[in-house]
């Protein structure tokens, strides 16, 4: 399988359920957790492909680190300070399709909103493709164009719009939300299928 | 109850660059943690530290994001105890007999997790600590290693950013930054919600969900349990 069968420019493609080794990424840059052991700054490490300083603290605003991150040295970042890195490395790159690998399993949820903007904003603005592996059905809703699921018989297709599905949670875990109403509906107690607490609390609140 | 590890004042800097700043946490026998934090907190460093020490007392294992058993066979690595009977159950249990001829180094990130796990329940380590790898597997898989961890009496020390995953532990430590912000029982360090927001660590969903409801008043108390939630609000 090659990344290019799944890239559709100017869109967020998800792949779920896939082993990440079994799919060939080229023309691509890949964005995923690795160490690093250079005993090298971030702005030498990016200095390869950008030493324009507007642009490289340009690119730390865009993965919301501030100007210090570029004195940084490479082998003492975290673990979602590579991801940032990478991520810069990607944009300064100037790579037209990037593929992130899991990111979601590394940030908390307040930190998935921020990096859900920016790649939603990287595909309607820079004109970049993504494709990311992930199987967070949460992270994924409201950001994925499509998202294509991997079973032991085919793979699926699914609409980014169409992500609460049960199809779907045969192979990925619930989300939290649609698990509870459906805990509820099995106990006859039937509510529509929201997706967001607060319209879920209304419901609660007319019902009980 | 029992002190396996005490950690006093671990420090770490790099770079001139405080990492991990004064941690003081205590590790008991049977009180299985969860950590987490947001990004950058020092949770991954403060497993590579807990990795570095001699605890020469007790029986410890450390899996880091990046470990992996290179040469061999499974079976290999897990044969090397005599004691058949406590290896098959262990073997069992995580699915390792699918890939029980398999080279380590053809192994899944999955299976690696599973294969370490294995190797250091074998063992008969005293205390696991896994930094994050649980997360990569599915959330009954998940939960399942680790009621079975427990069960067999091994205290597991367990960081992900997955905060649905403190509801498994009794007990919970939140690092910020290079400290300690918060550590408690789980149940009271997820009722500090103004303190956990502040720090952008959000909460499991049902505790969200019982502390909105209890607020409008449907309900006494914060639930952690979809059924008892749901049983108390239908009364």
């Amino acid at each position: 399988m090659e990344i290019s069968d799944f890239v559709k420019k100017n869109k967020i493609i998800a792949l779920s359920n896939f082993n990440v080794s079994e799919v060939n990424a080229v023309d691509c840059f890949v964005v995923r957790t690795r160490t690093l052991s250079d005993n090298i700054s971030v702005r030498e490490y990016l200095s390869k492909i950008c030493s324009n300083d507007k642009r490289l603290e340009d690119s730390c605003k865009m993965v919301n680190e501030n100007s210090d991150f570029l004195n940084r040295i490479v082998m003492h970042l975290s673990t979602t300070e590579l991801l940032k890195l990478f991520l810069m490395e990607a944009l300064l790159g100037k790579y037209k399709n990037i593929v992130l690998v899991n990111f979601d399993m590394y940030f908390m949820e307040k930190e998935l909103l921020f990096f859900k903007k920016l790649f939603r904003k990287l595909v309607d603005k820079y004109d970049k493709s993504i494709v990311m592996f992930c199987d967070n059905v949460n992270f994924m809703f409201d950001l994925v164009d499509e998202m294509y699921l991997n079973t032991a018989d085919r793979i699926y297709e699914f609409d980014g719009k169409d992500l609460y599905n049960k199809k779907i949670y045969k192979y990925l875990d619930k989300p939290k939300i649609v698990d509870f109403i459906e805990y509820l509906g099995n106990n006859g107690k039937v509510f529509d299928n929201y997706t967001e607490m607060k319209e879920l609390l209304k419901a609660i609140y007319r019902e009980v | 109850m029992e002190k396996l590890i005490e950690i006093t004042n671990m420090n770490v800097k790099l770079n001139n660059r405080k990492v991990l700043d004064n941690i003081s946490l205590t590790f008991f026998k049977g009180v299985s943690v969860f950590i987490t934090g947001s990004a950058s907190s020092g949770k991954t460093t403060f497993f590579r530290e807990i990795a570095k020490r001699q605890d020469r007392k007790i029986k410890k294992g450390v899996i880091l994001e990046d470990t992996i058993i290179e040469p061999g066979t499974v079976r290999d690595v897990l044969t090397q105890d005599d004691d058949y009977n406590n290896v098959a159950d262990v073997i069992a249990f995580l699915g390792l007999d699918k890939v029980w001829l398999s080279k380590c180094c053809t192994l899944s990130y999955e299976n690696m997790t599973k294969l370490l796990i294995a190797k250091y329940l074998i063992q008969k380590v005293d205390i696991l600590f896994i930094d994050r790898r649980l997360q990569f597997l599915k959330e009954k898989e998940r939960k399942r290693i680790i009621e079975y961890i427990n069960k067999r009496q091994v205290t597991l020390v367990y960081s992900s950013s997955n905060i649905e995953d403190s509801l498994y532990f009794p007990y919970m430590v939140v690092l910020d930054k290079g400290i300690v912000a918060i550590e408690g029982k789980t149940m009271q360090v997820l009722a500090e919600e103004k303190l956990l927001k502040r720090l952008g660590i959000g909460l499991p969903f049902i505790i969200d969900l019982s502390i909105q409801l209890k607020l409008y008043g449907l309900v006494d108390k914060v639930y952690s349990d979809k059924r008892k939630l749901g049983k108390y609000l239908w009364k």
